[in-house]
């Protein structure tokens, strides 16, 4: 987006009850990078995540805690999703809920509009119902019954027979989109990426598409049906309007003329809602479908087999207590090819935080504006006449700018990570070849020492600026001490070499303090 | 009984133990919680209080625990003792072989009475261990007096919104129908748990955690290590179960909290998985299940040698 078009980012709203863990923190994250990239690129930016609190689940478990369902979708809001966000430093714009007003209201206002279309019409939806569960069963979740029930189908949560249930429903024609949609992934190739899952739904959709039932009628948390306020919506049908009811859709026309289309950041498990289905009911509606799918790849634990290791039921403040809220933001962007699976362990983490970021980012910072303060008080020299090295490191600040800002483009948030650590190697070999602790014992060479340091200083500044989105808190600490000149996050990123210091460092921290217990020989966690 | 003091039971002895606690396991990388001890019992040869006993689980990694009651007094003193000691939090419960004692005794019901005041205070964070055992109780009388025990802590736990752990010997499919008839807590806990895969299984569906011990350690427990193997891992828990079922290699002698290392190292392996990407996921289940253990403050002096 050099054009300075807007970038209209979103995650998939969480499902309130669910208990955040690493895999939404994945998405968080990844989706935050993005955005704070293009922020501080200058292109208009709009960064939507929120909560999904509509469904039988969310009453039930709001009615045996003694409150209301929003009441209980208030309290975990508060108490398990906003406090995610600020454990891993996110910047979103914005948070919606699908129990605001403006979603609420404006759900009904785009299904009255696809029913006014001729899009919507009355059918019968049958299916096997479980008192137990209150909800209508999948064959996969039946299992044969034993004893008195045998020869019928049961519940396999509630062991008691399935009842065959007929209610009126309402359908989406969802069948008369298979073809468009078919269009569109041929006509757009980006628009679901990667590859891997634009392929799989592509096949999906080539099957045929069926008739979608949107609505329910067997329990009433949820959006009312405008035209029938015995029914709910279905809510999928609900949760994905979230990104156009929250960027003003229905009333706040400018608003959702400028975000709309948006970038929608999901898991690949949920990719087809995304692909297949938004794009099919904003056809209908007559909008403009979404700029892209991103299906991200799942987290695996270091050395499980596949089928076993879709583990992320851990806390994120599990990392975040021992390593940082950078650290986690750094390890699982570097680490991971964004949009394949990736296997991670605690091994790892630790490796590449003592490598990575304390050993070569943290250590190239603290060097050179310890060097700075002991050579020349602090007070950043001018260059004297540059040679081939210097002219290197120059070349190679600028290519990785334009580099990990293409790899942006592409969402391949690694690649752009990759690019940025040519710099941290480049720098680190340029100051271990340049050796200006040598320069500085002869007098006689003080122009060639003022020159290295010059160019180290660009050099670490520059790192600082492109890395600021990745690594918000180190990079803010390390703009201090660089003597930068405003907020780091104002520093046009896309020509980050051009930063502006006002002259003078200070003494800096470890930005990537050691960790004692890293190699479990140490005593309890570090927040003890 | 109460000023803290360091242990109020002596574990029978029994012939041939070696009664010398073993040496502190290699710390862990990701400290873990151990969710179900005795620190009341006073075993080996060395009387530890529970302030040494925590000092010793820190220094490997182990950063809490949840100590245990099992009758009136000993439900009483873990109540007290979490009330001074951060690291710790309190189970409350009669014991399923205590309920019928009561109940010979006629106070089963001044004493459930307790457990329920108990179950209201803070830093008190389950009930339990409540449950079935068919290995020590017989007789109609005393199965009445469990079942009748059982159910009256699991209304206590949901009425106090508290985790609940189980205590199930031999009695697994009544448990389960006694859960389900009278509907289960939002948080249970399959304390020590000792079913094979089909009951990982039944724990799995209903979202009942499963808190090995030892005991999985052991080398004739291949049922026990094919449950974990089919638990998923958003329902696995680790405990001691101290003084009682110390792990391999050290199995007969005390066990103490310090020592789940074992335990958390043998899963790992079992499961081909890294000890700390599984302390860390069995962290976060703890504290989903018995919430931080600094959300409510300690408010007694902490307890002096």
């Amino acid at each position: 987006m050099s054009d300075g078009s807007s970038f209209y980012i979103t995650t998939p709203i969480f499902y309130v009850n669910d208990v955040p863990h690493i895999g939404h923190a994945y998405t968080e994250v990844a989706s935050d990078v993005l955005a704070r990239w293009h922020r501080q690129a200058g292109d208009p930016t709009w960064f939507l995540t929120g909560t999904d609190e509509h469904g039988q689940k969310i009453l039930r478990t709001a009615t045996a805690n003694g409150v209301t369902p929003k009441e209980w979708a208030d309290r975990l809001v508060e108490t398990a999703w906003q406090p995610l966000l600020q454990t891993i430093d996110i910047s979103n714009d914005d948070f919606i809920r699908t129990t605001d007003a403006r979603h609420e209201v404006n759900v009904q206002l785009f299904l009255q509009r696809l029913f006014d279309a001729g899009y919507i019409y009355t059918g019968d939806y049958e299916g096997a119902y479980c008192v137990g569960c209150e909800e209508y069963k999948q064959p996969g979740d039946l299992i044969d019954g034993t004893g008195p029930y045998e020869g019928q189908q049961v519940c396999a949560i509630h062991s008691i027979p399935v009842e065959l249930l007929q209610e009126r429903n309402y359908f989406f024609r969802m069948s008369d989109f298979t073809q468009p949609l078919l269009d569109l992934y041929e006509s757009n190739p980006d628009f679901i990426q990667p590859e891997s899952v634009r392929n799989e739904i592509i096949a999906f959709v080539k099957r045929g598409l069926t008739d979608l039932s949107i609505s329910r009628q067997s329990f009433d948390w949820g959006v009312k049906v405008p035209w029938d306020d015995s029914h709910v919506v279905y809510v999928w049908f609900d949760a994905l309007l979230n990104y156009i009811t929250a960027a003003g859709y229905g009333y706040d026309d400018e608003k959702f003329a400028r975000l709309w289309p948006a970038t929608h950041i999901v898991g690949k498990d949920i990719a087809r809602f995304h692909a297949v289905i938004w794009p099919a009911m904003l056809m209908a509606a007559g909008i403009e479908v979404p700029k892209q799918v991103f299906g991200h790849g799942w987290l695996l634990v270091g050395g499980e087999k596949m089928s076993k290791s879709k583990l992320t039921g851990i806390a994120p403040n599990q990392i975040t207590d021992t390593f940082g809220s950078d650290a986690f933001r750094y390890y699982f962007m570097s680490a991971i090819n964004f949009g394949q699976d990736g296997s991670f362990s605690w091994e790892d983490l630790s490796a590449r935080y003592q490598a990575e970021l304390a050993n070569g980012f943290g250590n190239l910072a603290s060097r050179v504006v310890a060097m700075v303060t002991r050579y020349f008080d602090g007070v950043i020299p001018d260059p004297g006449e540059s040679e081939a090295a210097d002219e290197r490191v120059r070349t190679i600040e600028r290519r990785v700018v334009d580099d990990a800002d293409a790899a942006i483009e592409r969402l391949a948030i690694h690649e752009a990570l990759s690019s940025i650590w040519e710099l941290v190697d480049e720098l680190n070999g340029y100051i271990t070849a340049q050796e200006p602790w040598a320069l500085a014992k002869k007098p006689e060479l003080l122009d060639r020492l003022q020159t290295v340091l010059f160019t180290a200083v660009r050099g670490v500044g520059t790192l600082a600026v492109l890395l600021s989105p990745v690594i918000p808190e180190a990079t803010g600490t390390l703009w201090q001490a660089l003597g930068g000149v405003g907020e780091i996050t104002d520093v046009p990123l896309r020509t980050a070499y051009h930063w502006e210091t006002d002259g003078k460092v200070w003494p800096l921290e470890p930005l990537f303090p050691r960790i004692e217990n890293i190699e479990g020989s140490g005593g309890p966690a570090a927040r003890e | 009984m109460t000023d803290g003091s360091p242990t109020i039971r002596k574990r029978e002895p029994s012939a041939g133990r070696d009664l010398t606690y073993p040496p502190l396991p290699q710390a862990l990388t990701v400290p873990v919680y151990d969710n179900h001890t005795h620190l009341e019992v006073q075993d080996g040869d060395d009387s530890l209080s529970y302030r040494e006993h925590l000092d010793r689980a820190s220094s490997v990694g182990v950063r809490g625990v949840v100590q245990v009651g099992g009758d009136v007094e000993t439900s009483r003193w873990s109540a007290e003792q979490a009330l001074r000691e951060p690291r710790m939090l309190a189970a409350v419960a009669l014991h399923p072989n205590e309920a019928p004692v009561y109940d010979e005794a006629g106070t089963l019901d001044d004493a459930l009475a307790v457990i329920a005041e108990l179950a209201t205070r803070p830093r008190v964070a389950a009930i339990g261990e409540t449950g079935l055992d068919f290995f020590r109780t017989s007789g109609e009388k005393a199965l009445a007096a469990q079942y009748r025990s059982f159910e009256a802590h699991i209304e206590m736990a949901k009425e106090n919104n508290l985790a609940m752990q189980i205590h199930d010997r031999d009695a697994h499919s009544e448990v389960i129908a006694t859960l389900k008839r009278v509907g289960a807590p939002e948080r249970t806990v399959f304390h020590c748990f000792s079913g094979d895969a089909e009951l990982a299984r039944v724990c799995a569906e209903n979202g009942w955690y499963m808190s090995f011990a030892g005991t999985v350690t052991f080398k004739n427990a291949d049922n026990l290590r094919e449950a974990l193997a089919v638990a998923p891992r958003n329902l696995l828990l680790v405990e001691t179960d101290a003084p009682f079922l110390t792990p391999v290699p050290h199995r007969g002698r005390p066990n103490a909290p310090y020592l789940i290392p074992y335990t958390l190292r043998a899963m790992a392996e079992y499961l081909g998985t890294d000890a700390s990407m599984l302390a860390a996921q069995i962290t976060s289940n703890t504290e989903l299940v018995y919430g931080s253990w600094n959300a409510e403050p300690v408010v007694l002096p902490s307890y002096t040698d």
